[in-house]
């Protein structure tokens, strides 16, 4: 990476414009933290204000909003809540101030679990693509080398002569060719477009017009915090035994995880049992695990990434590591003997209970996990039916297991607007007929394949209860409600375990409120 | 993605592989059978013998050891950055083993060539894999915390496999192959290799038999060796064409327009197409009205209708059959052309340039098997490994001769036992002082893995070392 110094603007260049702040110059990559005293009132309201932004962020990912009605909702929200002004010098510079502040706060209070970390890279990485995709090409092109992103510029001749090639790339740059700037880019930096085929690619480097420069910027910024983060995860423990923002960093964290079915040692209430699998692939299983369990039942086998998609669902279930080995084994020594499974699967059923290797407890993959993962080839059965199977194959599935042509119309709809999740709750709402008033929360469902099951299976234990009892439907939760849609915490709930502070200069001893994290 | 399973996972391929060997009922084989097919090819003595005598250590040793010169990623001006010699770097290269009964020993390594060399006599593995260069040798990975014990760096590594072409071949299925499927392989070589090498500037790429079914790709240039997973994954997806699985009839979608490495490809695979796949000598697509009826699957209803009619009547060749397919699916195209533009870009039928395309493409095209190439921990068999199925010997295949290689002429080590003992009974006393290796094929193939991989691997080697100590003098000499 390239060192902090040569990516700070220069005094010079933060201090001209009179009347008026460059728009490129707002935008930070937050290579340097914040040395400076803030209240803890304020050190808790901008942190909130920026999780409301990243909050919508995957609120409108997880609604699959894109392109222009993305940008129009992403910025009503930053106007909102975090304004980069450019009006005049005074205003920019507060702007900027509550922008580092914030990110680098909840830098620390996200550092400290893969999930978390994961979450928070995936939020900002998306925010700061969002702010670049703003500047204009012009902009752009100033951008870069104020951060001391050096990109080598294709001079006109050598551009005039790969016309051609340049201008067969999807989505050239066709009318501007002639203004547009190319850059000349090490391939390895320019992953997200050699794998999309976006670029033209010639000798180890990747022509790439300015334009499309944004994604090699996002990629070195999101390298940088992805290693921060993990540099900051070692401070933790030490920088949240401060009793001021400790709890503040603690809390800020816990209210935004959905139910991850980590736990899966079999002391879950489901607690399945081989023999139930059957029965339950037919009545409560979402389609994707439907498919890999009618897989695994046909040919007695399921490759590497089929069995952990479906191995760690049925560990989120419940089903315990004794009773997952007998499971599987059952299953592949119907065509392979005793022996071929213990020296060849038997670890890996251990493995994924955390029992072999780096004894990472693996958690059961949620929907996006599996709509954005390895998408299945030939002889794989894992994925997402409704995102990885085509519009014929599905809807013969669907009749397969008895879905009706009304409600088949309305997943496929919903599959055919992309709305994946959309199209697998419809698929809960087809099959649980009534599960309104049965009171059964349906929290996940549409997010989460285990929580899919869990509500069907509760919903099948509540009709078999309730066929005397009364109907009364205590919350009736709306299904489908994706957090940030009302329900979830709102931030200002979060209630920090100190008093109220008074506004007294935090930093004493340990460096201030805005604790320092260590930037690459 | 938890790598730690992915790194365990080895089961796939022998699953489906079952117990068969390569089996060869093509009557069109370029070489016939040698009268050694009926004699052993793989026994536990043979393979001793092999690793006793003829094995390449030393060539191995100096590639995996590249003269302890750790990679370096290149700078703006391509040249890789200056690094420092690490006199333990082979030492830190994951092996893997797999003795007899299938028992599977991860994290072996060794000091040097001498202790490769009496680990695998004594061991005698049926299967060797190459991993990664940990950060520590690897047989020290508990000793240290969770951690600490991470993948550095590895070549970049590609794996094709004929089981992953059972959807379009006709002649075999699973671990089954003849010289005609062979062909897949043959394309799959041609059109990686241009782009490995125009695209990506990679120079030192060695490809290899896999001893059964496939080809492994191994680049070594430093870029390769320094990739990220994610750099792994943008390359073997940049190479990804025919995608999707048993639930997706299409499985390749071309946009237009096409990329100019697509072109390049097409240009190259298009004749082939028209050589193996649609002749009844090949695949058959076009020469048999059961394969012809799923082409024609692909194509609009009236054209399907009219192609069918006609060539229920026969007389045409496969070439002749393509050729019309192609001028009724422009036909068709130009009719279409007023009514397309109406509809919304993703409605639209794909145009006859695209699904003339994406025919030739789902047909020739590489299929890669991503996982092998995205993970640096990754393992693959090893050149000059013995697949224990058929006994043969996994050598390099020369790119630039791709063509004219037949993986039923490759050696056995039943086989180059037998020519160890021919040259000895021809040659007397004198054989002696002469070795093994060059009583037998395995001559020409060490020869090959030289003259086409490790020399310029050590050009390469070489001026990286000059400019590490051009570097040092410039330096110290300056007060």
């Amino acid at each position: 990476m390239i060192g902090i110094a040569s990516m700070r603007p220069s005094a010079a260049a933060l201090k001209k414009d009179v009347g008026g702040v460059e728009r490129h110059k707002a935008i930070s990559m937050y290579n340097e933290a914040p040395f400076e005293e803030i209240t803890l009132d304020e050190f808790e309201l901008v942190a909130l204000d920026r999780l409301q932004v990243l909050r919508k962020i995957e609120d409108l990912k997880a609604r699959n909003v894109r392109g222009d009605d993305f940008r129009r909702a992403l910025r009503e929200s930053l106007h909102k809540y975090m304004k980069l002004s450019t009006l005049n010098e005074e205003s920019a510079s507060a702007d900027k101030r509550k922008d580092t502040i914030s990110h680098f706060i909840l830098r620390l209070a996200y550092c400290r679990s893969e999930d978390l970390r994961r979450w928070f890279l995936t939020q900002e990485t998306a925010l700061f693509r969002h702010r670049l995709e703003e500047l204009s090409p012009a902009e752009m092109s100033k951008f870069i080398p104020e951060h001391g992103l050096f990109f080598e510029v294709v001079t006109p001749e050598r551009k005039a002569a790969l016309r051609s090639k340049l201008l067969s790339i999807p989505a050239a740059p066709v009318m501007e060719f002639d203004r547009t700037t190319y850059y000349r880019i090490p391939f390895w930096q320019a992953s997200d477009l050699i794998g999309k085929r976006q670029v033209y690619l010639e000798g180890g480097f990747a022509y790439v017009p300015v334009q499309r420069v944004v994604t090699i910027v996002v990629a070195r910024y999101r390298m940088g915090i992805s290693k921060s983060l993990m540099e900051a995860s070692n401070h933790f423990a030490y920088v949240t035994s401060d009793s001021r923002f400790g709890p503040l960093l603690q809390n800020m964290s816990k209210q935004y995880l959905g139910r991850d079915f980590g736990n899966g040692d079999g002391t879950d209430p489901d607690n399945i049992k081989p023999g139930m699998l059957n029965s339950l692939a037919e009545r409560s299983m979402p389609l994707c695990m439907k498919q890999l369990h009618s897989a695994l039942n046909r040919e007695h086998k399921l490759k590497h990434w089929g069995r952990l998609q479906y191995g760690l669902f049925l560990k989120g279930a419940g089903l315990s590591v004794d009773d997952a080995m007998a499971f599987w084994q059952a299953m592949f020594t119907k065509i392979m003997g005793l022996d071929q499974f213990q020296k060849q699967y038997a670890y890996n059923v251990r493995h994924m209970y955390g029992k072999e290797g780096k004894r990472t407890n693996y958690t059961p993959y949620s929907c996006l996990k599996i709509i954005m993962g390895n998408p299945p080839a030939a002889g794989d059965h894992h994925g997402c039916p409704y995102r990885h199977y085509d519009e014929d194959h599905l809807s013969s599935l669907l009749s397969q297991v008895r879905i009706g042509a009304t409600d088949k119309d309305a997943i496929l709809r919903q599959v055919k607007s992309k709305n994946y999740q959309l199209a697998c709750q419809r698929h809960f709402e087809a099959t649980h007929k009534g599960y309104e008033a049965s009171g059964v929360s349906t929290d996940g469902v549409g997010n989460h394949p285990n929580a899919w099951m869990h509500a069907s299976m509760e919903f099948h234990k509540e009709k078999a209860a309730g066929a005397s009892g009364a109907q009364s439907s205590p919350a009736g939760k709306a299904i489908g409600r994706r957090p940030g849609e009302g329900g979830a915490p709102s931030p200002a709930a979060v209630v920090p375990a100190t008093p109220s502070p008074s506004p007294s200069p935090a930093g004493t001893g340990k460096g201030g409120a805005a604790t320092r994290v260590p930037a690459s | 993605m938890p790598t730690a399973a992915m790194e365990v996972d080895k089961g796939d391929q022998e699953m489906v592989a079952g117990a068969s060997g390569v089996e060869s009922k093509a009557p069109v084989r370029s070489k016939g059978v040698s009268a050694d097919d009926d004699r052993e090819a793989f026994s536990p003595d043979l393979l001793r013998i092999y690793y006793a005598r003829l094995f390449p250590y030393e060539q191995m040793y100096r590639w995996l050891g590249y003269s302890n010169m750790p990679a370096s990623l290149p700078d703006s001006s391509g040249k890789p950055q200056p690094v420092d010699e690490q006199a333990d770097f082979f030492s830190k290269r994951e092996f893997s083993f797999t003795i007899e009964d299938d028992v599977y020993i991860r994290y072996q390594c060794f000091a040097d060539q001498k202790e490769f060399e009496q680990q695998v006599q004594r061991k005698q593995p049926h299967k060797i894999d190459i991993g990664a260069i940990f950060t520590l040798p690897p047989k020290n990975h508990l000793a240290v915390k969770p951690g600490a014990f991470q993948p550095v760096e590895r070549e970049l590594v590609f794996d094709i496999d004929l089981t992953d072409y059972d959807d379009v071949r006709t002649c075999c299925s699973g671990a089954k192959i003849c010289n005609r499927c062979w062909s897949y392989m043959t394309m799959a070589v041609e059109v990686m290799d241009v782009g490995l090498r125009q695209d990506f500037g990679f120079k030192h790429i060695l490809w290899v038999y896999s001893g059964r079914r496939g080809v492994h790709c191994w680049v070594a240039d430093d870029a390769a060796r320094a990739l990220t997973n994610e750099g792994r994954g943008a390359v073997a997806d940049y190479f990804g064409v025919v995608a999707g699985n048993d639930n997706q009839s299409k499985k390749v979608n071309v946009s237009l327009p096409i990329h100019p490495s697509l072109r390049r490809a097409y240009e190259t695979l298009e004749p082939l197409f028209l050589e193996h796949i649609i002749t009844e000598e090949g695949q058959g697509l076009l020469s048999d009205p059961s394969h012809w009826g799923k082409l024609l699957a692909t194509v609009p209803e009236d054209v399907r209708q009219t192609l069918e009619g006609r060539w229920k009547m026969g007389g045409s060749s496969p070439a002749d059959k393509w050729e019309e397919l192609v001028e009724e699916m422009e036909k068709k195209g130009r009719k279409q052309q007023q009514l397309a533009k109406k509809m919304k870009p993703a409605d639209r039928p794909p145009t006859p340039e695209q699904w003339r395309y994406e025919v030739v493409f789902e047909h020739t095209y590489p299929r890669l098997d991503v996982n092998v190439s995205k993970g640096r921990n990754h393992l693959l068999k090893s050149p000059f490994a013995v697949h224990p199925k058929t006994g043969r010997v996994c050598v390099p295949i020369d790119p630039a001769h791709v063509r004219e290689f037949d993986p039923f002429t490759v050696p056995t080590l039943g086989q180059l036992q037998r020519q160890i003992d021919k040259y000895d009974k021809e040659h007397g006393e004198e054989t002696k002082s002469v070795s093994s290796i060059n009583k037998t094929e395995m001559k020409k193939y060490v020869q090959q893995f030289e003259d086409t991989f490790l020399t310029g691997l050590y050009k390469g080697i070489r001026v990286k070392k000059r400019d590490r100590t051009e570097r040092i003098a410039a330096v110290t000499t300056d007060f």
